[in-house]
C-alpha cells in the first residue's frame, strides 16, 4: 500500500490533521493510501499538538484491532494510519529551553556579525524563548528550522520513502512556525542528501501543500508577543517570498489555499498547553484538500529534476456565504464527500455516547454478547475517547465563525432523526421497530442476525453499526 | 378431536389431574362436543398471539421486553378464560344441566393453563425468527 506522508507544521498543522483523522474514522475514501502523519511543532506541550496526538494514537489502537478485506462492510476507520516517528512528531533538537540568540550563538559573533543581526532581529526576537514555538515570528522560524536535514527523524522518513509514496504539507501563512517551516521542508524534500538511497524518490515525489490564509485572530494582549494585526502584512510578505521559492519555482504540484474574512479572535496563548484553538470548518476543508491530492492521478503529478511539469492551483469555496455553515450550504461536490459519512458517524458516535449503556437489555447486545466488551480498552478506552473527542470537534465548530454546525447535536429520543439540519427526515408508516432510537434498535437487531459469527467481537461491532448507520442514513435522508 | 382435548381438559386418563366429577360436568362436557371448539380456539389464539408477539409487537418500544411477554400471555389467557367460561356454560344450559360457578371457573382455569403452556411452547419456536425478541422469555 503506497503511503501519503502528512506534514502538519505548526498548531494548524495539527489541527487540520486532527479533521483527517475524524474524516477518515467517518469512512471518507482516500484512494487507498496509508497516511503517516508527520507533526513538526517545537512547541512539545501545545495543546493542539497533544490532543491530535492523542486522537491519531486512539484512531490507531482501534483500527488495529479491524480487518478491511473486502468481504468486510465496516468502513469506519478504513484507512490505515501509521506513523514512523515518536508520537508522529519530527523532533527539533537543540531547542528546548533556549533563547534564539543562544541558539545561533550570539555573545561568539563578531560585531560585524552582531549589527547584520540586529537588522534582521528585534532585541524580542533575540531574546525569545523558543520552547513554545516562534510565537508568529517567520523570521525566527526559518532559520531554527532549517535543521530539518539533521534530524534522525527527517532521515527516517527520507529513507522510509518509496517511489509510489506521495507528500502533503499543511500550513498556516499567518503565524511564525507554519510560514517559516513550509518553504524549509519543501526544500529539503525536493534537495534531498544524494546519500540517502531514495534521494530521487524525493526530488520527483508528488508533493502537494495547503497553505491556511488568516482564518481567525487573537484577543489583543499586550503582554503576548502574537498580534493579530500583522496577520495580513506576514501573510503577504510570505506570499510574495512563495511567489518566487515555492510556486514560482514549480517545486509544487498543487498548491491549495484556503482562507475566510469571518474570523472569530481566540485567547491569546502564545504556546504551550493553554494553546488549544477550537476547530474549525476550514480545516475540514483543509482536510479534503487531502482527500483531493490522493485522488489526483499520477498523470498530472509528474516531475522533472524537482520541478512540477504541470502545477495546480485550487481554492476552495462554499454555496451560500452565511456565518452558520450547514450540508446544503456546502458545494454539491464537498456534500457528497462529507454527509454520508459524517452522518453515520454521528449516529454511531451518537449511540455509543448516550444509548447503549443503558440498552443493555436489547437483544441484538445480548446476542453479541458485548456486556463484557464493553469493559474491555477497545470499547472502554480506545472507542469511547475517540467519539468523545468527535463530538468536541463537532462542538467546536458548532461555536467557531464561520460556524459549521450541520447538526442538532442535542438530538434525542424524540428527535433522534431531526439531527441533520436543513434536512427533514422521511418518516415511513408504522415503520418497524417505532421511531427514533426504537427504529435504531431494531435495524440493529435485525443487522445483527447477518454478521458472521467467525469474525472477532470488535469486527462484528464494527460492521454491525456501519452497516446499520448506512441503512439509517439512506432510508431518513436519502444520502 | 374431542377425545385428544378431552385428554388435555380431563388432565392425562388415568391420571385424570384436571377432571371435574361433581354432578359429571367434565363427562357432560365431553358429551356437548365443547372441548372441540374451546380447545380449537385456545390453540389458535396461543398460536396467533404469539405470531403476533414476535413479529410484530415486539418490535415496537419497549415490547421485546419479558415483561410484556408475561403481560401478553396474561392477556390471552384472560380472553380465553371468558371464552371458556362463556362456551362451557352455554353448552351445559343448553343441554339443561345445572352447575355452579365453581365447576365453570375450575375448567376455565384449566384452559388458562393450557393457554400459557401452548403460548410458552410456541415461544420457543417462533423466538429465534424474531427481530427483536429472540432472548425473550430467555
Amino acid at each position: 500500500m503506497a503511503k501519503l506522508y502528512v506534514f502538519g507544521i505548526g498548531g494548524t498543522g495539527s489541527r487540520v490533521i486532527k479533521s483527517l483523522a475524524m474524516l477518515l474514522a467517518s469512512g471518507i475514501d482516500i484512494a487507498d493510501y496509508e497516511i503517516v502523519p508527520i507533526i513538526i511543532d517545537p512547541d512539545e506541550a501545545n495543546g493542539d499538538v497533544t490532543r491530535t496526538i492523542d486522537i491519531l494514537k486512539n484512531y490507531q489502537h482501534i483500527r488495529n484491532s479491524l480487518s478491511f478485506t473486502n468481504a468486510d462492510e465496516n468502513k469506519f476507520f478504513k484507512t490505515k494510519i501509521s506513523d514512523i516517528t515518536q508520537n508522529f512528531r519530527l523532533v527539533l533538537s537543540d531547542i528546548k529551553n533556549e533563547r534564539f540568540k543562544d541558539y545561533i550563538e550570539y555573545s561568539s559573533l563578531d560585531e560585524s556579525n552582531k549589527a547584520l543581526i540586529s537588522l534582521l532581529f528585534s532585541e524580542d526576537n533575540l531574546n525569545a524563548d523558543m520552547e513554545v514555538g516562534f510565537k508568529g515570528n517567520p523570521n525566527i522560524g526559518s532559520v531554527v528550522l532549517n535543521q530539518f536535514k539533521q534530524s534522525q527523524d527527517f532521515k527516517d522518513f527520507a529513507s522510509s520513502f518509496a517511489q509510489d509514496d506521495r507528500i502533503f504539507i499543511i500550513s498556516s501563512i499567518f503565524g511564525g512556525t507554519g510560514a517559516a517551516g513550509f518553504p524549509l521542508l519543501l526544500k529539503n524534500i525536493r534537495n534531498a542528501d544524494h546519500g540517502i538511497s531514495t534521494w530521487k524518490y524525493l526530488q520527483d515525489a508528488p508533493v502537494g501543500a495547503i497553505t491556511m490564509l488568516p482564518y481567525f485572530g487573537v484577543s489583543p494582549d499586550e503582554k503576548s508577543k502574537i498580534d493579530k494585526s500583522t496577520f495580513i502584512s506576514k501573510t503577504k510578505a510570505a506570499l510574495s517570498y512563495y511567489e518566487e521559492n515555492v510556486s514560482g519555482n514549480n517545486s509544487l504540484n498543487v498548491l491549495y489555499y484556503l482562507g475566510d474574512n469571518v474570523t472569530k479572535d481566540y485567547p491569546n496563548h502564545e504556546g504551550a498547553g493553554s494553546q488549544k484553538n477550537d476547530a474549525h470548518f476550514l480545516e475540514i476543508a483543509a482536510a479534503l484538500s487531502i482527500v483531493d491530492f490522493a485522488k489526483t492521478a499520477n498523470a498530472a503529478l509528474v516531475n522533472n529534476l524537482g520541478k512540477a511539469q504541470n502545477p495546480i492551483y485550487k481554492e476552495f469555496g462554499i454555496k451560500d456565504a452565511v456565518p452558520s455553515l450547514i450540508f446544503e450550504n456546502l458545494g454539491f461536490a464537498t456534500q457528497l464527500s462529507l454527509k454520508k459519512n459524517l452522518t453515520q458517524y454521528q449516529l454511531f458516535s451518537l449511540y455509543l455516547n448516550t444509548k447503549i449503556k443503558d440498552n443493555s437489555d436489547q437483544d441484538w447486545i445480548k446476542n453479541l454478547g458485548i456486556q463484557t466488551f464493553m469493559t474491555q480498552p477497545f470499547f472502554n478506552s480506545h472507542l469511547r475517547t475517540f467519539n468523545q473527542y468527535f463530538t468536541e470537534w463537532l462542538n467546536e465548530m458548532a461555536h467557531n465563525q464561520r460556524s459549521f454546525s450541520p447538526f442538532n447535536l442535542n438530538a434525542n429520543d424524540n428527535n433522534l432523526f431531526e439531527m441533520v439540519k436543513g434536512v427533514k427526515p422521511r418518516v415511513g408508516f408504522l415503520e418497524k421497530g417505532g421511531k427514533n432510537y426504537n427504529r435504531y434498535d431494531y435495524i440493529l437487531s435485525k443487522e445483527q442476525k447477518n454478521l458472521k459469527d467467525n469474525d472477532a467481537l470488535e469486527q462484528r461491532f464494527m460492521n454491525l453499526f456501519h452497516n446499520t448507520t448506512e441503512i439509517l442514513v439512506s432510508e431518513k435522508y436519502n444520502f | 378431536m374431542n377425545n385428544f382435548f378431552a385428554m388435555l381438559y380431563e388432565g392425562f386418563h388415568p391420571m385424570d389431574l384436571f377432571y371435574i366429577s361433581t354432578n359429571d360436568f367434565s363427562q357432560n362436557m365431553f358429551l356437548s362436543g365443547a372441548y372441540v371448539s374451546i380447545g380449537l380456539i385456545m390453540l389458535i389464539s396461543s398460536l396467533l398471539s404469539e405470531l403476533i408477539y414476535y413479529y410484530f409487537l415486539s418490535n415496537y418500544g419497549s415490547f421485546y421486553k419479558k415483561i410484556y411477554w408475561f403481560l401478553w400471555i396474561a392477556f390471552i389467557g384472560l380472553i380465553n378464560f371468558s371464552i371458556a367460561y362463556t362456551f362451557s356454560l352455554s353448552a351445559m344450559i343448553a343441554d339443561r344441566n345445572i352447575y355452579t360457578f365453581m365447576e365453570y371457573f375450575s375448567f376455565s382455569m384449566v384452559n388458562v393453563l393450557w393457554t400459557v403452556v401452548f403460548c410458552f411452547l410456541f415461544s420457543i419456536v417462533f423466538k429465534f425468527k424474531s427481530v427483536r425478541a429472540s432472548r425473550t422469555p430467555f
